[in-house]
C-alpha cells in the first residue's frame, strides 16, 4: 500500500515534470513562431515552388525557370486607348498609383538599351550582316550597292546611321540593328509603349503601364500595394478597360483565395467543434482542453513547418487547417474515455496504446507523402505529422490534471447513451440482414469499381492551377497583344561548344523562316550574335565587295567628289561572354553552359503551330521542341503511378501489421476501410483520378484507421460510438469545406477525404457488432 | 530599301519609352505661342511648296546638296520630291508610306515593318505639316519668338530616340521656313522651304 503510493508520488512528480517541460516547450515554439512571421514573413503563395523538379533534364529545367522568372519581377498593365487622351490620363493616373507605393519602381526595359546596343555592337558594325544586308551585298554589284547608298543620303527621314559615314559609310550598322527590331511592334506614346493591334475585327490601340518589384511577388505587402492601387485606380475610372499580365496578380489572388480558405475551413471547424464539445459535454473544462490541444497542435506544426522549410506556401496553412479537426480526434478520445473512467489519469493509461497507434498511423500517413518528390506536399506531411504529435503530447501531458467530478460524469454519459441508442436504431436491423446488408455493400463496391473505371485517369496541368479564370485569360490577351513568347512551348538546344550552339540555332532560324508562317514569331539569341565562322565570312564579303580596290566604296567616294578610306575592320567576333555581360542579355533568350556543353533556348509566340515546330525541331541536330504543359502533365501521370504503388504497399504492409496485432479481428478494420475508400475513389472519379486524389486516400488510412482501432479495442460502446463520431464528425467537417476550396488540389483532397471518413464512420460499426456477451 | 534604313528610328522609338518628361516651369507665353501655331497649321487644307537641303556630313569636306518640291494635304499625305542631284520621290500618309526611285519603281516595307514606317511617316509628316499634337507623342517642345517669327525646338523624349535624334529645329513665320535636324552621330541636315501654293480650310471657328 505504502509502495503503490510512493509509486503514484513518483508518477505524480514524473508527470509534473513532464507537463511543465511541455509547456515550455510549446511556449519557446509559440514565441519563436511570433518572431518568425513578423520579421521573416515565411508565408508565400509561389506554386511553382510546390511543384517538383524535373530531374530528368535539369539544365533545361534551369532554363525555363530563368524564362519565367523574368516574368516574376515585374508587372504589366494595357490600359485601352483608342480615345487617346483619355487613355492617356487614365495611363498616367494609374502609373502614379502604382509607383507611389515604395515598394515599386519605375520599370524601364528598354531605356538607355539603345545606347548600350550602340556600344556592344560597334566594333564589330563591319561584320554583322542580317540574312537580307547579306544577300543585297551578294546580289548587287559594287556600282548598284554604291548607287544606292547614295541616294540614301538624299533622304530626308531615312539612315538614321548609328555610327557615322567614316566608321560606316554604307550603314551597315544602321541595317543590323533595324533588323533586331523587326519583331518588335512597340510605338512610343508620350512617354508610354503603345501598341496598336488588329483583334476582334476592330482596331485596338492600348498603352502600357509598368513597373518593377523590389520584393518578391509573394511578399503580401507587395501584393496589398498593387492591388490596391488597382482597386482604387478601377473605381476612379469605372469605364476604364485594363488588362494585367505579371506574377504579381496571379501571387496576390492566390493569396486572397487561400485566405478566404483557411477562414473558412479554420473558422468552420473550430465553430463546429466548440459546438460539438459543448453540446456533448456542456462544461467549459473539455471544451478549454480541445482549444488548447488544437491550439498546441497548430504551434508545433508551424514551428517544425518554418525549421525544416524556412518558408511556407499559403495552400499548406490551408491544408493545415484540417488539421484542426484532426486533433480534435485526439482530444475528444480522451474526454470520452475520462468520462468514463472517471478521472484523466485513468482515460490515459486505458487508451494509451489506441492514442499511440491512432498518432503514429496518422504521422506515418501524413509521412508517406513526406517521400514523394512534391515539396509543397512534403510541407504538408511534416506540418500535418508535427501537429499530430504535438496534439498527442498535449493530452499526455494534461491527462492527471483533467478531473472529472462525479456530478459532470453523468451528463456526458447520458448524451453518450442517448446517441448510443439512436446508433443502435440504426445498425440493429443491419446487424440482423447480414446477407441483405452483404448484397448492398457489393452493389455499392461495384458502382464504386465502375465509377473509377468510367472516370479514367486525369493527369491535366490544370489541376495545379490557383488562379481565377478571368485573370488567366488577361494574361493571355495581354500576352497575345504584345507577342510576348510563350513560356510553354519553346526549342531546346543543346551543344557541345558555344560556337556549334549559335550554328545550331542559326540553322533552326532558317528553317523557322522556310515555314513561312505570317502569324509565328521566335526569337533566339542566333539573331543577336551570329556564329564566329559567320561572322568571319561576312566580314570577308564586306572586305571584298565594299572596300576592294575600284570597289562600292571608291565608287560611293567618286560620286560624292572626295576620297575615302575604307573603314576599320575587326579581328575579332562577338562573343557570347560580350553580349552576356550586357544588360539586353535579360531581354534575350537565356544561352547557358551546361557541363562541358551549351544550351540555349528559342522562344515563339503568336499563333504556335505545334506540329510544324515539332516536324522543324526534328530537322536541326540537338534541337527539341519542348512543351511543358504536356511534360508536367506527363509528370503527374508518372506520380500517381508511383503513388497508387505506395499506397497499395501501404495496405499490404498494414494488413500485415494489423494481422500481427489483432490477429483474426484484422480483417474487420480493413474491410471497412477498404471499402470506404474505394466509394471516395469512385465519387471522385468523375473528372478523373489525379495524383491528388491517390495522395489523399493515404490520409484516408490515416484517419479512418483510427475509427477501426477504437472498435476493436473497446467495441461497439456508447463511448466509442460517440467517440468516433465526434471525431469524424470534426474531420468531416473540417475536409467538408476543404472540398469546396476553388483551388483543384484542395477540392480533390478534401472530397476524397470527405467520403472516405464519411464511410469509415457509418461502415466500421456494421463490423463490430456487439458480441452476445460482452468481453471485459 | 530606304524604307528599310528609315526603320532605324522606328526602331529606336519601337522599344520601351523612357521617363514621362515633366516641364518644370511652363512658360506660359511659349504655350500660348505653341497653341496658336498649331490652331493656325491645323487650317490650312493644303500646301505646295520647293525645298533645298544641305546636309553636312561629319567626314565629308563638302556638305551634300539637294533640292525638289514638297505637297501636303493635311490628314492625307505628303510628298516628298527630290529632284537634284538624284530623283526620287516619297509619300507619306497616315495608312503607310512609299518609296518610288528615278525608275518609277514602288517600294513598300514589309508587313512586320508597317507600324515601325508609320511612325517615322508620323514624324515627317508633323514636322512638313507643322501638326504640333502628334509631335508632342516623342519630343518636347518648346517655343520661342512670336507668331510671325517664331522658332520651336524639338527635344525627344526617349532616350532611345535621341540615341539617333539630338535635336530638331523648325522656325518660320507665316509658315516653316527652316528645319534643322542634329542627328546623335553629328551629321547635321538644314533644309529651306520656299511655300508657293496654299489653300485654306473654309473658316469655321476662325479666332482673332
Amino acid at each position: 500500500m505504502t509502495q503503490a503510493a510512493t509509486i503514484v508520488q513518483e508518477h505524480k512528480q514524473l508527470n509534473r515534470i513532464y507537463a511543465l517541460v511541455w509547456l515550455l516547450v510549446l511556449c519557446a515554439c509559440a514565441v519563436f513562431c511570433a518572431r518568425e512571421v513578423t520579421t521573416a514573413k515565411p508565408f508565400h503563395s509561389n506554386l511553382l515552388e510546390l511543384l517538383p523538379r524535373d530531374e530528368r533534364n535539369p539544365a533545361l529545367h534551369d532554363l525555363s525557370v530563368l524564362l519565367a522568372s523574368r516574368f516574376q519581377d515585374k508587372l504589366l498593365v494595357l490600359v485601352r486607348s483608342d480615345d487617346r487622351p483619355q487613355g492617356l490620363a487614365q495611363a498616367q493616373d494609374l502609373q502614379a498609383r502604382l509607383l507611389a507605393s515604395a515598394r515599386l519602381a519605375p520599370e524601364q526595359p528598354g531605356a538607355g538599351l539603345q545606347q548600350e546596343l550602340l556600344v556592344l555592337y560597334r566594333p564589330f558594325s563591319q561584320q554583322l550582316l542580317d540574312t537580307q544586308t547579306r544577300q543585297w551585298l551578294q546580289n548587287q554589284s559594287p556600282a548598284e550597292l554604291a548607287e544606292q547608298t547614295y541616294r540614301e543620303l538624299f533622304n530626308p527621314v531615312a539612315a538614321p546611321r548609328p555610327f557615322g559615314f567614316a566608321e560606316d559609310p554604307f550603314n551597315l550598322g544602321g541595317r543590323w540593328l533595324t533588323g533586331l527590331a523587326s519583331g518588335f511592334k512597340m510605338q512610343e506614346y508620350q512617354g508610354f509603349p503603345l501598341v496598336e493591334v488588329e483583334r476582334e475585327g476592330s482596331a485596338q490601340s492600348w498603352l502600357l503601364v509598368t513597373a518593377k518589384l523590389k520584393d518578391s511577388p509573394f511578399d503580401v505587402d507587395v501584393q496589398q500595394d498593387v492591388t490596391g492601387a488597382v482597386q482604387a485606380f478601377r473605381q476612379a475610372w469605372p469605364e476604364a478597360q485594363l488588362l494585367t499580365s505579371g506574377m504579381i496578380f496571379h501571387a496576390a489572388a492566390g493569396t486572397e483565395q487561400a485566405t478566404n480558405e483557411i477562414n473558412t475551413v479554420g473558422l468552420g471547424s473550430t465553430i463546429g467543434i466548440i459546438a460539438l464539445v459543448l453540446l456533448v459535454f456542456r462544461r467549459i473544462t473539455p471544451l478549454v482542453a480541445v482549444m488548447l490541444t488544437m491550439t498546441s497542435a497548430y504551434i508545433l506544426a508551424l514551428t517544425v513547418s518554418l525549421l525544416v522549410f524556412g518558408r511556407i506556401h499559403i495552400i499548406t496553412l490551408a491544408f493545415g487547417s484540417t488539421l484542426l479537426g484532426v486533433a480534435g480526434d485526439y482530444v475528444l478520445h480522451f474526454l470520452v474515455g475520462s468520462q468514463r473512467e472517471g478521472s484523466g489519469l485513468a482515460a490515459r493509461h486505458h487508451l494509451r496504446y489506441a492514442m499511440a497507434i491512432g498518432a503514429i498511423t496518422g504521422m506515418g500517413a501524413y509521412l508517406l507523402q513526406f517521400a514523394t518528390p512534391f515539396p509543397g506536399l512534403q510541407q504538408m506531411a511534416i506540418f500535418c505529422s508535427a501537429g499530430i504529435f504535438g496534439a498527442w503530447m498535449t493530452v499526455l501531458a494534461l491527462a492527471p490534471y483533467y478531473k472529472v467530478t462525479p456530478a459532470t460524469q453523468h451528463m456526458p454519459l447520458i448524451a453518450a447513451g442517448k446517441f448510443f441508442q439512436v446508433g443502435q436504431w440504426f445498425y440493429r436491423p443491419l446487424w440482423r440482414n447480414r446477407l441483405w446488408v452483404g448484397i448492398a455493400l457489393v452493389g455499392i463496391l461495384v458502382m464504386a469499381v465502375l465509377g473509377i473505371v468510367r472516370g479514367g485517369v486525369n493527369d491535366a496541368v490544370i489541376n495545379l492551377n490557383t488562379s481565377p479564370k478571368a485573370l488567366l485569360q488577361s494574361e493571355q490577351q495581354v500576352q497575345q497583344i504584345l507577342q510576348q513568347a510563350s513560356v510553354s512551348q519553346f526549342f531546346y538546344i543543346e551543344a557541345d561548344s558555344a560556337e556549334q550552339l549559335l550554328v545550331r540555332t542559326q540553322q533552326l532560324n532558317e528553317r523557322l523562316t522556310e515555314l513561312k508562317q505570317d502569324g509565328l514569331r521566335w526569337q533566339s539569341i542566333a539573331q543577336y550574335l551570329p556564329s564566329a565562322a559567320q561572322q568571319s565570312a561576312d566580314r570577308q564579303l564586306v572586305a571584298d565587295k565594299l572596300y576592294g580596290e575600284q570597289d562600292a566604296l571608291t565608287l560611293l567616294c567618286e560620286k560624292l567628289g572626295t576620297q575615302c578610306q575604307a573603314p576599320l575592320m575587326s579581328e575579332q567576333s562577338l562573343t557570347p561572354t560580350a553580349l552576356d555581360a550586357s544588360t539586353f542579355a535579360e531581354l534575350l533568350p537565356p544561352m547557358q553552359p551546361q557541363g562541358s556543353g551549351w544550351r540555349t533556348l528559342v522562344t515563339v509566340s503568336g499563333e504556335v503551330y505545334g506540329a510544324e515546330l515539332a516536324a522543324v525541331a526534328k530537322q536541326v541536330e540537338g534541337v527539341a521542341l519542348v512543351n511543358q504543359t504536356e511534360d508536367l502533365s506527363q509528370l503527374l501521370g508518372r506520380y500517381r503511378t508511383s503513388v497508387s504503388e505506395l499506397l497499395a504497399l501501404t495496405l499490404v504492409l498494414l494488413a500485415v501489421g494489423l494481422a500481427l496485432r489483432y490477429r483474426h479481428h484484422s480483417w474487420r478494420m480493413l474491410l471497412p476501410l477498404m471499402l470506404a475508400m474505394t466509394v471516395a475513389l469512385g465519387c471522385a472519379a468523375v473528372d478523373g483520378i489525379t495524383l491528388f486524389h491517390v495522395m489523399a486516400l493515404l490520409l484516408v488510412i490515416g484517419i479512418g484507421l483510427d475509427t477501426a482501432v477504437f472498435y476493436t479495442e473497446g467495441g461497439f460502446t456508447p463511448e466509442s460510438w460517440l467517440a468516433s463520431s465526434l471525431a469524424c464528425g470534426t474531420s468531416i467537417l473540417a475536409f467538408g469545406l476543404l472540398s469546396l476550396s476553388a483551388v483543384p488540389v484542395l477540392h480533390q483532397f478534401g472530397l476524397i477525404i470527405l467520403v472516405g471518413i464519411l464511410g469509415c464512420w457509418l461502415l466500421t460499426p456494421l463490423f463490430f457488432r456487439p458480441a452476445p456477451a460482452p468481453e471485459l | 530599301m530606304k524604307s528599310k534604313m528609315m526603320m532605324g528610328v522606328a526602331f529606336a522609338l519601337s522599344l520601351f519609352a523612357g521617363v514621362v518628361h515633366s516641364e518644370s516651369s511652363p512658360k506660359e507665353n511659349a504655350d500660348t505661342l505653341l497653341a496658336q501655331l498649331a490652331q493656325r497649321s491645323q487650317q490650312i487644307q493644303s500646301l505646295e511648296g520647293t525645298f533645298a537641303q544641305q546636309k553636312t556630313i561629319a567626314v565629308l569636306p563638302v556638305p551634300l546638296s539637294s533640292n525638289g518640291r514638297f505637297s501636303f494635304e493635311q490628314g492625307k499625305e505628303v510628298v516628298w520630291e527630290t529632284l537634284m542631284p538624284v530623283q526620287s520621290r516619297l509619300t507619306l500618309t497616315p495608312g503607310g508610306i512609299s518609296f518610288a526611285d528615278a525608275k518609277g519603281e514602288q517600294k513598300t516595307p514589309a508587313q512586320a515593318q508597317q507600324a515601325g514606317a508609320e511612325i517615322v511617316a508620323k514624324i515627317f509628316m508633323g514636322v512638313i505639316a507643322g501638326e504640333l499634337d502628334s509631335l508632342q507623342d516623342y519630343f518636347t517642345l518648346a517655343a520661342t519668338g512670336t507668331a510671325t517669327d517664331w522658332q520651336i525646338r524639338l527635344v525627344p523624349r526617349s532616350a532611345n530616340l535621341s540615341a539617333y535624334i539630338a535635336s530638331i529645329e523648325l522656325r518660320g513665320g507665316e509658315y516653316t521656313e527652316h528645319l534643322d535636324i542634329a542627328e546623335a552621330n553629328g551629321d547635321k541636315t538644314y533644309i529651306v522651304f520656299t511655300t508657293n501654293k496654299v489653300v485654306r480650310k473654309p473658316a469655321v471657328q476662325a479666332k482673332p
